[in-house]
């Protein structure tokens, strides 16, 4: 695959063959290095072949092989000649990344994690097939959550109305319809919901280790010794049914559109069809499931924090700073060659971006711009950045959404063999509680690239400008 | 219900950075699907003896064989997931052509509950469509075939 080097941190696939625009890779020559062998570049091109695609299809810095599209992944497409893509979302639809901020330091938390950490793992159902034994949906339930997302969850008591300010769309996808769900994902999901799932999944407790604006760490709430805590979770069983059932129907009707597909994986359909409608009409109820789930997990962290520390988590102060989404598609309007225009916006492991000044930030964020939230791995570090002007330039206001896999599981698990991760990380004075029996080996810290690689180039790309670092103190994984 | 086979195929996981790819190999059509099954046990369970405790039957169409396949696949991701239901193996399999569908799996799958103490391995999402296309062995003897499953 022939890359032309662009500036320090972006590349260009000059269009060829099937391509209908360039590929970008926001990347430099380190990163670049971790994709030799990855196929990731190759997806890129086959995304740049869908029809209608705006500009170009776009990699973030965190970038690894997905199927059909890249994980990392960002493609717009025109609502009159495009497509939406499943697979451009993923089936974790709306697997997102929520941060909390509370009035806790260190000193508070000094002694106390291992009693934390087994609290919120007894509080967060996690795992391989968690899900809650007494807490089943019922079909007029589900729609509900379908249907209004984070605001189901605080109208029965998860959380306050206020905390829907600080979530992307305020927690509700509009257009969502439960009537074009299956009834295998009502199926899989009616006892998901409140549960944290498995493989990187998490709820972290952490610090705010480093702060690079310390006025902006302070209106966001973050300033540097803050105890923070971060939840990592999507749609469950309900996201990846709805995208599998989304996939197979539009298999079948792939032959009425005439698409040529390089992989079956990107199948589509117009956006403007019955059926790319249906698909982000599908979408749209597993998104607001995630917000949902994310919203009731936070009410557990609240409670659990509360029960140990023997007050109310408002005394605790226990809000939330931003809840990001990034598997989701998007109809946002973006300006192209100076002319405003509404696009289909896909983001597959890519998360929303936007500067200060944007409509869609809340207002009390409005002159900061938009948090954006970037884990890392459960050893070293994540980040907590602001939207910036370039990215609605360069990247449809997208971002990195995390440091990106380096080795496979199976990679991990022969890496890891005679190693005692557990304790290795608590000599990094980091707890870990994980359900699953091989999860630890399998997320081990160098199964990730290091964020700070990924945060160098969405700082220098001008995606994002980076707050704080948090380190890690705590980990619960399913 | 149709005959079985007593082709079980063969499979083994091939490298994939964030999901499982497998590659199945078999000498007829029908010992795809029982390789698929053995693989996906695999990953649920790994190596732990099961013992059948139900049986299913299973009747799919699709215009290929890759669909099939990942209509299979995600059958059995639905039976554990939403049943707590494992696959062990497969009592009887066959596919045959359909004038209007294209081909048809009809299969007899025996199962075991999930153990509620172990659980299981893997929360598999999806069977994918990615790289996947069933092809004839070099020596055209058989049919091998990659696919990517999402976990």
């Amino acid at each position: 695959m022939r890359l032309e080097r662009i500036d320090g941190s972006s590349y260009r696939i000059p269009k060829q063959g099937r391509m209908r625009v360039d590929g970008i890779i926001f990347s430099d020559v380190r990163l670049l290095e971790s994709l030799r062998d990855d196929p990731c570049l190759d997806q890129v091109a086959a995304v740049a072949s869908l029809p209608g695609i705006v500009r170009a299809s776009l990699a973030m810095p965190d970038i690894h092989w997905g199927y059909g599209f890249p994980i990392g992944g960002v493609a717009a497409f025109d609502p009159d000649e495009g497509v939406v893509s499943p697979g451009g979302v993923g089936y974790d639809i709306n697997c997102g990344v929520r941060l909390l901020t509370t009035k806790l330091t260190r000193a508070d938390v000094e002694g106390r994690i291992p009693h934390l950490v087994n609290m919120l793992f007894s509080a967060v159902p996690s795992g391989v097939g968690a899900e809650h034994r007494d807490f089943v949906l019922s079909r007029s339930e589900m729609l509900a959550v379908c249907e209004k997302g984070a605001a189901w969850a605080v109208s029965k008591g998860y959380g306050e109305a206020s905390d829907l300010d600080y979530i992307e769309d305020h927690g509700t996808i509009p257009g969502a319809d439960f009537d074009v769900v299956s009834d295998r994902a009502y199926e899989r999901g009616k006892n998901q919901l409140g549960t944290l799932g498995s493989g990187n999944h998490f709820v972290e407790i952490g610090y705010v280790e480093e702060v690079y604006d310390a006025d902006a760490a302070r209106q966001l709430g973050i300033p540097e010794g803050t105890i923070v805590v971060g939840i990592h979770t999507g749609s469950r069983g309900f996201g990846y049914q709805v995208c599998s059932d989304s996939l197979e129907g539009l298999v079948k009707v792939a032959r009425k559109y005439a698409i040529d597909l390089p992989d079956r994986q990107l199948v589509c359909a117009p956006v403007k069809s019955p059926e790319g409608w249906r698909y982000l009409a599908a979408m749209g109820a597993a998104a607001n499931f995630a917000f949902a789930n994310r919203q009731m997990i936070t009410h557990f962290v609240r409670e659990g924090f509360g029960a140990a520390f023997e007050k109310s988590w408002h005394e605790l102060g226990i809000r939330l700073v931003y809840d990001v989404a990034h598997n989701i598609a998007k109809m946002e309007t973006h300006e192209v060659d100076g002319r405003s225009r509404k696009l289909c916006v896909h983001r597959k492991g890519a998360t929303r971006s936007l500067p200060a000044g944007h409509p869609l930030v809340p207002p009390a964020y409005r002159a900061l711009g938009q948090p954006v939230l970037i884990p890392g791995d459960m050893g070293r570090y994540s980040y907590v950045a602001l939207g910036a002007k370039n990215a609605m330039q360069k990247s449809f206001g997208s971002c990195a959404h995390g440091a990106g896999r380096l080795l496979s599981r199976k990679a991990a698990l022969k890496a890891t063999q005679g190693r005692r991760i557990e304790e290795e990380l608590a000599h990094k004075g980091i707890s870990i509680r994980a359900a699953g029996r091989a999860t630890v080996r399998e997320e081990f810290p160098e199964a990730y690239k290091d964020v700070a690689d990924v945060i160098r180039v969405v700082q220098t790309a001008g995606l994002a400008t980076p707050v704080a670092r948090i380190a890690p103190m705590g980990v619960i994984k399913g | 219900m149709a005959a079985g086979t007593t082709d079980r195929g063969a499979f083994r996981t091939t490298p994939h950075t964030a999901d499982v790819a497998i590659r199945l190999s078999a000498a007829r059509p029908e010992g795809l699907f029982a390789a698929l099954l053995a693989a996906m046990r695999q990953l649920y369970v790994g190596r732990r003896r099961l013992r059948p405790a139900s049986s299913r039957t299973v009747r799919l169409e699709g215009p290929t064989m890759e669909d099939l396949l990942v209509s299979f696949g995600n059958e059995i991701i639905f039976l554990v997931d939403a049943h707590k239901l494992v696959p062990v193996c497969l009592d009887a399999v066959a596919v045959s052509t359909d004038r209007e569908a294209g081909l048809k799996l009809d299969a007899e799958l025996a199962l075991a509950p999930v153990d509620s103490r172990v659980g299981v391995d893997a929360e598999l999402k999806a069977v994918t469509y990615h790289r996947l296309e069933v092809r004839r062995t070099r020596n055209g003897a058989g049919l091998r075939t990659s696919l990517v499953i999402d976990i």
